[in-house]
């Protein structure tokens, strides 16, 4: 399948080693997010008219939704479907399209592969697949 | 391990760095650093005078 969609924002890269150099092709979307932080209730009697929060230790790890144009003779999109399938560990890293290619590495599972649209017009399928981080996420700049 | 930081940031969870800071993190942090090509070990092995 040639290339659809242009090399702007995002780009993902998937490998089933650290370190993937190999990216998810046709990518629509990125939704990077979930690592919240609970704030824990400080409120006291002692308190005046507003209560009063202290960050939680813990925060969750990230989870990254990706959507892009399935082809299943691709490569990495075939792995990441096998990944999720069988629950194999994989590495996900993401580069922002600023100058200095600020990136988040990541490793995890696949936990969700969703086909959720096809192109009226064109037949072309739209795969979700959320990856969840089982551990910290690494940023650099 | 003792790594230099060679990106303009770098951070893992609360293990964070900028540019040129030589700093002590756990292993797995400081490997995972390098093969982000942010940060280089520093070798706390060399003898003094041998770089």
């Amino acid at each position: 399948m040639a290339t659809i969609t242009p090399s702007k924002g995002w780009v993902a890269k998937y490998a089933a080693t650290a370190t993937p150099t190999t990216t998810i092709d046709n990518l629509r979307s990125v939704r990077l997010g979930g690592g919240s932080r609970e704030m824990i209730n400080t409120t006291t009697h002692g308190s005046s008219s507003t209560k009063s929060y202290k960050p939680a230790p813990l925060r969750d790890t990230n989870e990254v939704a990706l959507r892009f144009l399935y082809d299943p003779a691709d490569t990495i999109h075939e792995l990441v479907r096998s990944h999720w399938s069988a629950g194999t560990k994989g590495y996900l890293t993401l580069v922002a399209p600023d100058s200095g290619a600020a990136n988040f590495v990541h490793e995890g599972n696949f936990i969700d592969w969703q086909v959720v649209d096809q192109d009226p017009e064109t037949g072309l399928l739209e795969v979700e697949a959320v990856f969840k981080a089982d551990g910290a996420d690494s940023f650099s700049a | 391990m003792k790594v230099r930081i060679i990106k303009n940031y770098v951070q893992t969870g609360e293990h964070y760095g900028k540019k040129g800071q030589e700093i002590d993190v756990p292993e797995p942090v400081a490997r995972q650093w390098v093969a982000m090509k942010a940060a280089e070990l520093i070798k706390s092995d060399k003898k003094p005078g041998h770089d």
